[in-house]
C-alpha cells in the first residue's frame, strides 16, 4: 500500500465505507507504520469533534418572516399560467384516446361501453378538479369557475396545439376581465397586464 | 433523506399558486437551510439573509424544478450557491476571521470534566480552523460532517462526480488537519 492508498482508506474508514478486505489492509499498514497510525487517530479525532457539534438553532420566527417576505412578492412569471392544467388535460386526452382505441380494436360492444363510461368518469373528474382549482386558487365563485370550465372543455381534445392553447388562454382571460378578476389573476400568476391585454385583443379579433 | 410524497404534493400545489403549500415548504425546510448556510457564512444575520434569498430563488424557480432529483438536493444546491455568491460579493472568502466560526454550538457529552474541556478545545479549534480553509473545502466538510450527506447526495448537490467528492473530501480533511497542526494543537 502506498501513501495515497492509505489516505484513501482512512477517509473511507471515517465515512464507514471500508470493506473487510480494505480494513484488513489498513490495519496491516498502520501496525507497521506508527506515523500512519498516529495520523489515522488524528483524523478520527477531528471527525469525532465534528460529530459532537450541535446544529444551529434556527432563530425564532425566521420561517414565518421568510414566508411572509417571499409570498408578498408578485408570483413568479409563468409562461402560460394554465400550462399545468393543460398538461393534465393532455394526459386526460391520452387516457381517453387509449381507452377509446382499445375499445375499437377489440370490437366488443361491452368494452366500448365500458370505455365510454371511463371517458365520462374522466371528463367528470376533470370538471370537478378544474372547478375546485379555480375556486381555490383564484377566488372565483362556483358559478364563475363553471363558466371557465365551459370555456376550456371544447379545447380538451385540441390542447396539444399551441395555437389552441393560446386561444383557450385568451378566452379565459376575457372571461376573467368580465368578472373583474383579471388583475388579481395576473398578480397571482405573474402574467403582466400587457400580455393579458394582448391575448384578450387577439380573442376579440377571432370571435 | 428522500423525496417524500408530502414534498411532491406541496411542490405541485405551490406551482399551482397555492401560497399555503409554499409556506409549509418554507416552514419544513428553513431549519435545514439555515443550519447549512450558517456554517458557510459569517454571522447569524447574514445566514438569515441568505436563507431568505434561498427561498426567494426557489419560489421564482418552482417551474424549473424537475422531479428527477429530490427536492432537498435541489434546495441544498440553491443554498450552497447562494452562500457562495454571498461570500464572493462580500469578499469574505479570504477575510474570514478566526472568531467568525466561534458561534458554532457545542454539545456537552463528555464523560469527565477534563475530557469535556479537551473535547471543547478541539471542537473550538476545528471550527476556527474551518474558517481558514478555501471555500470549496469548507463546503464539502460542512455537507459531509455537519449535514451528514452521503457521497451520492453531495455529488448531486455540488454537481461533481462521486470520485471528485471522495478526493475533495480527502484533501479537505488533510488541509484541516494541517491547519490544526499549524495552530500548534497537534490534533
Amino acid at each position: 500500500m502506498n501513501r495515497e492508498d492509505f489516505e484513501k482508506l482512512v477517509n473511507r474508514e471515517i465515512d464507514g465505507l471500508l470493506t473487510p478486505e480494505e480494513e484488513a489492509s489498513l490495519n496491516d499498514y498502520t501496525s507497521r507504520d506508527s506515523a500512519a497510525a498516529h495520523e489515522q487517530r488524528s483524523l478520527h479525532k477531528i471527525h469525532r469533534a465534528f460529530q459532537q457539534m450541535d446544529r444551529h438553532e434556527t432563530p425564532v420566527g425566521l420561517a414565518d418572516r421568510i414566508a411572509d417576505h417571499v409570498l408578498s412578492e408578485p408570483a413568479p412569471m409563468r409562461r402560460f399560467s394554465t400550462l399545468g392544467m393543460l398538461n393534465k388535460v393532455a394526459a386526460t386526452i391520452l387516457v381517453i384516446t387509449v381507452i377509446g382505441f382499445g375499445g375499437w380494436w377489440i370490437g366488443s360492444a361491452n368494452q366500448v361501453a365500458a370505455g365510454e363510461q371511463d371517458e365520462v368518469r374522466i371528463l367528470h373528474q376533470w370538471q370537478e378538479n378544474t372547478l375546485q382549482l379555480w375556486q381555490d386558487s383564484y377566488g372565483l365563485t362556483k358559478s364563475q369557475a363553471w363558466q371557465i370550465v365551459e370555456i376550456k372543455r371544447p379545447f380538451l381534445f385540441r390542447a396539444t396545439d399551441e395555437a389552441n392553447k393560446l386561444e383557450c388562454e385568451a378566452r379565459v382571460l376575457t372571461k376573467l376581465e368580465e368578472f373583474g378578476l383579471l388583475e388579481r389573476y395576473c398578480k397571482k400568476t405573474g402574467t403582466t397586464l400587457q400580455e393579458a391585454g394582448a391575448l384578450i385583443e387577439r380573442a376579440a379579433k377571432t370571435k | 433523506m428522500a423525496q417524500t410524497s408530502t414534498d411532491r404534493e406541496l411542490l405541485r400545489r405551490s406551482r399551482d399558486g397555492d401560497q399555503d403549500s409554499f409556506r409549509q415548504l418554507v416552514e419544513m425546510y428553513t431549519p435545514r437551510v439555515y443550519g447549512l448556510v450558517r456554517n458557510l457564512v459569517r454571522s447569524q444575520t447574514e445566514a438569515e439573509d441568505v436563507t431568505q434569498e434561498v427561498f426567494f430563488k426557489v419560489y421564482r424557480k418552482l417551474d424549473t424544478f424537475r422531479e428527477d432529483s429530490a427536492f432537498y438536493t435541489w434546495l441544498y444546491r440553491v443554498a450552497v450557491n447562494a452562500a457562495t455568491d454571498w461570500l464572493k460579493k462580500r469578499r469574505q472568502d479570504r477575510a474570514l476571521q478566526v472568531g467568525d466560526f466561534g458561534a458554532l454550538p457545542l454539545a456537552d457529552g463528555a464523560d469527565s470534566p477534563d475530557q469535556g474541556l479537551h473535547n471543547k478545545d478541539l471542537r473550538a479549534e476545528v471550527r476556527m480552523a474551518m474558517g481558514h480553509l478555501p471555500e470549496k473545502f469548507r463546503t464539502i466538510l460542512v455537507l459531509r460532517e455537519l449535514e451528514g450527506l452521503q457521497y451520492e447526495e453531495i455529488s448531486a448537490v455540488l454537481r461533481i462526480s462521486k470520485g471528485t467528492v471522495e478526493s475533495r473530501l480527502f484533501r479537505a480533511r488533510a488541509k484541516l488537519k494541517i491547519e490544526l497542526e499549524r495552530r500548534h494543537l497537534g490534533a
